[in-house]
């Protein structure tokens, strides 16, 4: 293939529109030639804003309950067809690429290389894990006589999710009782640290970063900070239950000062979450954030449970 | 985000959930048309995504970007698992099915709902309906040139006139002379 031929198929080269011939050709040549890959990258640039055409659609509140149960159901340990999960990055491999003839993109999916799997067989055939269809979710959710504990186990997941529906329902001014429930039993904060989080992801500059968890600790958790705005939102789940006269509490040193972020409340789930308004400090490009478990009142001895830095990208 | 969901954040998932959800659904209902087939994507999207975040390359691009053409090519996938393809149909019209309210004032979601979809939705109106058409038979329906040529009963040699052109036009209309990076 030339230079001209490639550059008059380019565009549906980019689409996914060419015959697995014309692509196989197409890609040939586009290995071997700066200016046509320039052409390329172009034309993927405008496909991949096709999709931002289709209008949004609101994604039903029980479908969010299922993905969210299935996530919930993983990271207990147990995955989505309630069987004890396999630990290692080996499962991490099992999954695979959309079979599609894709745009030419670059849209790398997930997990490659895709395992081997006839053309048009069913996405649950093709897939070391693939997602439990909505219908097995439905009977899982209803308690199948094959695995009750388990059903309730998923149950109690989906349970949990509800705790955040607040932005999805905020659409749904319609259903005025439902939000009152909802309202009634989520944990309190939740709504403006989903916004507040919301917010900074949308914000150039906004730094995010895991938390490590202490010797000992099984908590996990996130940060997300935006040095500008001086805002951060922290994000940890897996905290048990503090003792009687004990609190999480999350606090940032930097140099010699040290700020109290406040305190972190788990819900049943040992989740929590915190926005926290950095504006009167004198946080500079970085600082360390640890929770840790302290009493209450503070006596000064704090037991570490998660600990990181957070530095600001100098652009 | 993608390190905190790798890092198996339930709560970081929640809130990219929360703030893709709806336009997942979108492109896979302006795909399949079909409200049980296309939560199917909805979900099989999201919980690979949950178990293979890394699949997300930052380096490559916008996430939003990456997710929605993710939830295209599996919807374009039940297509063709299916054995049938969708006529071309016109784009669902914005009052039906369950829309967004993209005016509502909701900062959240106005910020994932920007201007860059006004952007292409403008650029694909002011094509020529068989330009658009053609394009939108190939990215949403999944069609080869070939195959779109076969549907409209058209020479193929016009099919790909109007696959080059109308993508040139929309190449100009939005700008792109360089390529894009981004965050989540």
């Amino acid at each position: 293939m030339t230079c001209e031929e490639f550059r008059e198929n380019v565009e549906a080269l980019a689409l996914g529109a060419l015959s697995p011939e014309e692509t196989a050709a197409a890609e040939q040549h586009v290995a071997g030639c700066a200016a046509c890959a320039r052409e390329l990258r172009l034309a993927r640039a405008v496909v991949e804003r096709l999709p931002l055409s289709a209008p949004a659609r609101r994604a039903p509140a029980a479908l969010r309950d299922r993905v969210l149960a299935a996530v919930g159901a993983e990271a207990a340990g147990v995955d989505a067809a309630g069987f004890a999960r396999r630990p290692g990055p080996a499962a991490e491999t099992a999954g695979s690429a959309s079979q599609s003839p894709a745009p030419a993109n670059n849209v790398r999916e997930f997990a490659p290389p895709r395992t081997a799997a006839p053309s048009g067989s069913p996405p649950a055939a093709e897939h070391g894990r693939a997602p439990v269809p909505i219908s097995r979710w439905r009977r899982v959710l209803a308690g199948g006589p094959r695995l009750p504990a388990l059903a309730a186990a998923a149950l109690l997941l989906a349970l949990v999710g509800l705790a955040a529906w607040s932005l999805s329902l905020q659409g749904q001014l319609s259903d005025v009782k439902h939000q009152q429930a909802l309202a009634r039993s989520q944990p309190q904060g939740f709504l403006p640290v989903s916004q507040t989080a919301l917010t900074l992801l949308a914000s150039q500059g906004t730094v995010t970063s895991e938390l490590d968890p202490a010797q000992n600790a099984t908590a996990t958790g996130g940060v997300i900070w935006n040095p500008e705005k001086k805002q951060c939102v922290v994000l940890v789940q897996h905290l048990p239950p503090a003792a009687a006269g004990q609190q999480y509490h999350i606090w940032f040193t930097s140099g010699d000062n040290k700020w109290d972020g406040g305190a972190l409340t788990p819900d049943g789930s040992g989740s929590a979450f915190r926005a926290i308004d950095m504006t009167r400090w004198n946080v500079g490009a970085g600082y360390h954030l640890s929770v840790v478990l302290q009493a209450t009142p503070d006596n000064g001895q704090r037991q570490p449970v998660l600990g990181g830095d957070l530095h600001a990208s100098l652009q | 985000m993608a390190a905190l969901i790798a890092a198996r954040n339930e709560i970081a998932f929640r809130i990219v959930y929360d703030r893709y959800a709806d336009l997942v659904y979108g492109v896979a209902m302006r795909v399949l048309a079909d409200p049980a087939a296309a939560q199917d994507v909805v979900q099989d999207v999201f919980l690979r995504f949950w178990r293979f975040p890394a699949s997300f390359d930052a380096d490559r691009g916008r996430f939003m970007s990456w997710l929605l053409s993710v939830a295209r090519n599996r919807a374009v996938d039940e297509v063709r698992s299916r054995g049938r393809r969708r006529l071309h149909e016109s784009p669902p019209a914005e009052g039906a099915d369950d829309p967004v309210d993209e005016n509502a004032a909701d900062p959240a979601r106005l910020a994932v709902l920007s201007s860059e979809r006004s952007e292409i939705r403008a650029a694909l109106q002011q094509l020529p309906v068989e330009q658009r058409e053609a394009i939108e038979l190939a990215y949403f329906g999944g069609l080869t040139q070939q195959e779109i040529a076969e549907q409209l009963r058209t020479p193929l040699g016009t099919i790909k006139t109007r696959v080059r052109l109308g993508m040139r036009k929309l190449r100009f209309a939005l700008g792109v002379e360089t390529e894009s990076t981004g965050v989540l």
